[in-house]
């Protein structure tokens, strides 16, 4: 069972939190999650937004915590919670479900908050920017740990795994009504699809650009995207590569129990401060080696994550862009433009494009997002 | 930008003085191996030099500025394809450079791509997507 601690460490951030940005929906997280990450206990899995991380890595350096690559700070954690106000945006991988459900909420408390010895699942969330190109990287992980009393001896006990990055998606121009490119396919009566050859609006080109979106060379656009389809694959990047892979790559369950175990004898330290400076330093080797585990396969990942590479993101982008491909394709077989091909079966509801893909939304109306 | 495109070309000189250098000892290639394209076909660098000047003067076409961007790919396009009218074709690709590590253990970005085809004998830069 997870220890769901990450609102301990808002509380110990001493700020009052926004949602006002990091609000999403499960769509906007992008479709498909990767499933339940190997190396991570199968069933209910909560992940806890911390959204104080999301203030530009804000609370990042807390005296309390160990960053990776530093030596820990010979501080206790404090036992007072402090005055604070907390709302929380919960991530919950249920048993067999590939996609997260998402909530808000207020603070809840933590039933596990005092049991020791059980494994922390990872808490946080990137910072997500507008503008600035389309892309996702993944800070170095920080732990909390804080010590208690295990009989003559003193043990290490993790509290938190805070995760944190940064993503950014860049809007996709969207002129549903202008036959101009770069644009957003809006395929009906007054959008910006024609049939005029040699015009980039025509119904052929947007089904050819957005199609080689996933082939070698090919990526967003230049003249037909989505920004919904940008969103799902920076989304793939954080939720399928980083949490559902990188993580358990790192090994965190192992890392977990391996600082856990951690002990100094009460006869060689007299107080839990004393118990800390000592733990310390093999607290922060071990978890050095888990940040580097991940820092290696998230690497090794993204440096192949290229179109028509087979990675996650181009395939969560693909199928948005998919559904605004059939709506283009539908609505040109409509018009007495293309023949539907023998190969391409029709969408299951007779063409139009899932909600998520964005089109078609009639003349004056955003497309995709 | 000049500086900029100065340090791509130095770096690109730097690969082809690799490449070209005398084998241990001072042996001499085999000159018999030779063929008519190697006499025809401008060399890698000079080749890829070009493509890649081509490239970077035509980012305007994302509204790039190649300040921001490093090349981190190239491809050539040996039996031609989309925008290609024969083999002196590259597809290069560039990447921001805030998305590129500068060591080991950092990590790298992901996305931020700008993918170019180039075709060297027409003096011809296209974008033809961005990555993500």
């Amino acid at each position: 069972m997870w220890k769901a601690q990450g609102l301990a460490s808002v509380e110990r951030a001493g700020v009052t939190m926004s949602n006002a940005r990091d609000r999403r929906t499960a769509n906007e997280q992008g479709p498909g999650s990767g499933g339940i990450p190997t190396g991570i206990e199968p069933g209910k899995r909560t992940l806890v937004a911390n959204l104080a991380d999301g203030v530009a890595g804000a609370n990042r350096g807390r005296t309390n915590e160990a960053m990776a690559g530093r030596a820990e700070p010979p501080q206790l954690r404090s036992a007072e919670g402090g005055n604070t106000q907390t709302t929380q945006v919960s991530a919950v991988f249920r048993k067999g479900s590939t996609s997260p459900e998402t909530g808000l909420g207020g603070h809840t408390p933590n039933p596990d908050a005092a049991v020791a010895e059980q494994r922390v699942a990872p808490t946080g969330a990137p910072t997500v920017h507008a503008g600035g190109g389309n892309s996702c990287t993944p800070g170095n992980e920080v732990l909390d740990w804080t010590v208690v009393d295990a009989g003559a001896n003193w043990r290490a006990d993790v509290t938190a795994l805070r995760v944190s990055g940064d993503i950014h998606i860049t809007d996709w121009p969207n002129n549903p009504t202008s036959m101009t490119t770069p644009n957003t396919a809006n395929p009906v009566d007054g959008g910006n699809i024609n049939n005029t050859a040699g015009s980039a609006n025509h119904w052929q080109a947007a089904i050819d650009d957005m199609a080689d979106y996933d082939t070698a060379g090919g990526g967003a656009g230049p003249n037909w995207h989505s920004t919904a389809a940008s969103r799902a694959h920076e989304w793939a990047h954080w939720n399928e590569d980083y949490l559902a892979d990188c993580i358990p790559a790192g090994n965190w369950v192992q890392t977990n129990q391996d600082i856990d175990q951690m002990t100094v004898p009460k006869g060689d330290h007299a107080d839990a401060a004393s118990a800390r400076a000592a733990l310390a330093p093999r607290v922060t080797a071990r978890f050095n080696l888990f940040v580097a585990a991940v820092t290696r396969r998230w690497n090794a990942v993204i440096a192949s994550d290229v179109p028509g590479g087979g990675g996650r993101g181009y395939a969560a982008g693909t199928r948005v862009l998919s559904g605004l491909i059939g709506g283009v394709r539908t609505y040109a077989t409509g018009k007495g433009w293309a023949r539907r091909p023998a190969h391409e079966a029709p969408a299951p509801d007779g063409g139009t494009p899932a909600p998520d893909a964005g089109g078609p939304t009639g003349p004056g109306r955003g497309t995709g997002e | 930008m000049i500086g900029h495109t100065s340090s791509t070309l130095l770096a690109l000189a730097a690969l082809c003085l690799a490449a070209c250098a005398p084998t241990p000892g001072g042996a001499v290639a085999p000159t018999g191996t030779k063929t008519m394209a190697d006499h025809s076909i401008p060399t890698t660098a000079s080749d890829l030099v070009e493509a890649v000047q081509l490239a970077e003067r035509n980012f305007g076409q994302a509204s790039a500025s190649t300040d921001d961007y490093r090349l981190v790919q190239a491809r050539r396009l040996l039996a031609g394809g989309e925008h290609c009218s024969g083999t002196r074709c590259w597809q290069l690709t560039f990447k921001l450079a805030r998305l590129i590590p500068t060591s080991l253990s950092a990590r790298l970005g992901a996305g931020g791509e700008l993918f170019f085809t180039v075709d060297v004998e027409r003096g011809e830069a296209i974008l033809t997507g961005h990555g993500e």
